[in-house]
């Protein structure tokens, strides 16, 4: 099973990567931001001296006093940053994802190959040899099919190539 | 104590940058709101992706069981054919 292994392991890294590059675009978008009212804010010295403590209590105060036009700027950011950060676009883009797109070749593949052997086996196909086939199937697989497959395989071989 | 500081030290900063100080303020809590707001949406995204993971793990067990059972049958129907079995 080491293909099927590899395509799930090759999809579930273009899911990871999709995450990663999300995460990557919220993380430069929350630094945009910030840096944007950075670039506005006015310079207190006098504030950024103050202990940790101090420059809380004063924020605090600060915010009862004008919550007003605190919560309508914030109204203002955050309803820009929203465009930003859509979680309707990031679902968009998981939608067109098909992480199990090449399993679903291989399954067709394989269902149409089998198919073909059990019309062969049932007298409805043009014919061939059966362990042939399989070989085919087999070898179109890529050793997809790991032990299992090379396992009957071989076991086939043997058996029509074995003591009579 | 602190807080007769922190008021005394409050009334001093309006006093000496006014309207300045009021945009200062303004300006922090927004980036609190922002800080807020991108951690809301991160974790609404992750528990998105997380849901997607899952479902797409289960695809991928699905698929990959129709494959073995698939080769399974194609396997039995021709060890069934064939004179003294396998």
């Amino acid at each position: 099973m080491a293909k099927i292994d590899g395509m799930k392991n090759d999809g579930m890294g273009l899911v990871q990567a999709k995450h990663m590059e999300a995460s990557n675009y919220i993380n430069t978008t929350q630094n945009n931001a910030i840096a944007q009212i950075e670039q506005t804010k006015p310079q207190i010295p006098l504030f950024s001296r103050l202990p940790d403590s101090m420059q809380k209590m004063v924020l605090e105060k600060g915010e009862n006093e004008f919550r007003k036009d605190i919560e309508s700027n914030n109204s203002k950011v955050l309803g820009a940053l929203s465009q930003q950060l859509n979680l309707q676009q990031f679902q968009s883009v998981l939608n067109g994802l098909n992480p199990s797109g090449p399993l679903d070749g291989l399954l067709r593949m394989a269902q149409g190959n089998f198919m073909n052997i059990l019309q062969q086996l049932l007298g409805l196909g043009g014919g061939g040899n059966p362990v042939a086939s399989v070989g085919n199937v087999l070898g179109g697989m890529g050793g997809s099919m790991g032990n299992i497959g090379q396992q009957a395989f071989n076991g086939l071989t043997n058996a029509f190539s074995g003591p009579r | 104590m602190g807080a007769v500081c922190g008021t005394d030290v409050y009334s001093k900063l309006l006093k000496e940058y006014g309207g300045q100080f009021t945009q200062f303020i303004v300006a922090e809590k927004a980036k609190t709101a922002v800080t807020t707001h991108v951690s809301q949406f991160r974790t609404q995204l992750d528990s998105i992706y997380g849901a997607f993971t899952n479902q797409t793990n289960q695809q991928f067990l699905e698929k990959t069981n129709i494959v073995r059972t698939e080769f399974e049958n194609a396997k039995n129907q021709l060890n069934s054919r064939i004179p003294g079995g396998v």
